[in-house]
């Protein structure tokens, strides 16, 4: 079940793919969401996350968010920005909805499902996580 | 006295994490997961029931999926590390190079464990059991696969004992090498020479894997000595009853202790007491509560 307050509406996209690079539909307030949530994982001294995490990588998918510019409502992501945030996602999967104190729970669960998302589409490959945000008739089956 | 450059060993590592903050998070459930609260992962077959008051609702329990480790005390689950995790044929795992660490999982028992020099608790890393912990770690692997290949770089060296029954000492040996080796590679602080792991881990022989200069609690739970009972006996390790552990009593000493120091969340206390009381303060505030609820721990012995 969606929380009250889940943004229900998918708010990063992928718009299309050029070579090695995901263009995504990202409004400025998305991508700074983004970049919250990167500043959030790369700094964590939770021992289950940070040895997974590649805070290299990382810090380039910040710098392209942010050189992308605030203005328009384009990102242009190399394919690995995404591959070096997914993980980022997955290790953070346990947590529940309430166990955050440290980020936003609403930001987390659409910026985790929206990277779902946009991984299996550009990447043509599907994952196993599952997503956070239960809609509709799924929300009666949760757990 | 700290140890000198050349002994870490695998055998202090486990012993860290035995005693370090895995112990307290995983094994007497001191887990800021709300469905974990009070569990004992490496016992229980399923999460915590919990109230979800953001949500209004009751978040039902999860399948932990592995089998009862029968693990209660640090010495069970050192024993367990040492002489069935490292061991088995079911785990495999990877070197994550950009972090030097080495991380591990056994698919059968649903158990991931990371060996890392570097973290802020200083007991050279965890050993845990979510549900889903192994399909999250395989899918990790994935990712890191398919980022190597865009890349065409090596990020992580991959390991299976299912290959080479010594793989995972082999490469948990390979980064205590390197440690030892170039101390000068592996600083805590990378302005400060001394801040290696031999001088920063090992400068505190009082309390392994722990660093609370603070801490009043004379006997901490960590620190007991010895096997549970049930243990012992899963395991046919040789104890003389009279040496079995009741980790029940002994929390109940600690938190006695603790209350009567006001060591538990104090503002002045230092690493992981610091952390929890800040969180705790604003679980407090915003959520409703922790609740560590003991009647949840398996009684032992």
């Amino acid at each position: 079940m969606a929380s009250p307050t889940a943004i229900l509406e998918p708010q990063i996209t992928l718009k299309s793919v050029d070579g090695d690079d995901a263009i995504l539909n990202a409004s400025p307030e998305w991508k700074m969401k983004l970049v919250d949530f990167i500043d959030y994982v790369s700094t964590t001294s939770d021992v289950e996350v940070a040895p997974v995490i590649s805070v290299e990588r990382l810090e380039d998918a910040r710098k392209a968010v942010l050189k992308s510019g605030q203005q328009d409502n384009v990102l242009r992501f190399n394919i690995v920005h995404i591959f070096a945030i997914m993980p980022a996602f997955n290790a953070l999967d346990v947590m529940d909805y309430c166990d955050f104190y440290d980020y936003p729970p609403d930001d987390f669960d659409r910026l985790h499902d929206d990277f779902i998302a946009i991984y299996e589409q550009a990447i043509s490959d599907e994952i196993s996580m599952a997503r956070r945000i239960k809609t509709g008739l799924a929300s009666e089956f949760d757990g | 006295m700290g140890k000198s450059m050349s002994d870490v060993s695998v055998k202090d590592l486990v012993e860290y994490i035995a005693r370090g903050h895995a112990f307290e998070k995983h094994v007497l459930g001191h887990d800021l997961t709300r469905g974990m609260q009070g569990v004992n992962a490496f016992r229980a077959t399923e999460t915590n029931e919990y109230y979800d008051q953001t949500n209004d609702r009751s978040v039902p329990p999860k399948t932990l999926g592995g089998e009862d480790l029968f693990i209660e005390t640090p010495d069970d689950l050192a024993h367990y590390i040492k002489d069935d995790f490292l061991k088995s044929p079911d785990t495999y795992g990877y070197v994550f190079h950009e972090k030097n660490s080495v991380c591990l999982c056994n698919a059968k028992d649903n158990v991931a464990m990371y060996f890392t020099w570097n973290n802020e608790d200083k007991d050279f890393g965890t050993i845990f059991r979510y549900d889903g912990t192994t399909d999250a770690f395989n899918e990790n692997l994935r990712f890191y696969r398919r980022q190597e290949s865009a890349l065409s770089n090596v990020l992580i060296t991959e390991f299976d004992n299912k290959l080479d029954q010594n793989a995972v000492l082999s490469a948990i040996n390979a980064m205590l090498n390197d440690i030892n080796l170039n101390p000068q590679n592996h600083l805590f602080d990378s302005g400060d020479s001394n801040s290696t792991v031999q001088n920063e881990v090992f400068g505190d022989v009082n309390r392994p894997g722990r660093t609370w200069a603070k801490d009043f609690a004379i006997n901490p739970p960590h620190n007991v000595k010895g096997h549970s009972q049930e243990y012992a006996e899963k395991n046919g390790l040789s104890v003389d009853p009279v040496d079995y552990v009741c980790m029940e009593t002994a929390r109940e000493m600690e938190l006695n202790i603790g209350r009567a120091c006001g060591s538990l969340g104090s503002e002045g206390s230092s690493g992981f007491n610091k952390f929890l009381g800040k969180k705790v303060r604003k679980a407090i505030r915003e959520n409703g509560g922790i609740s560590f609820a003991p009647e949840l721990a398996p009684a032992i012995a």
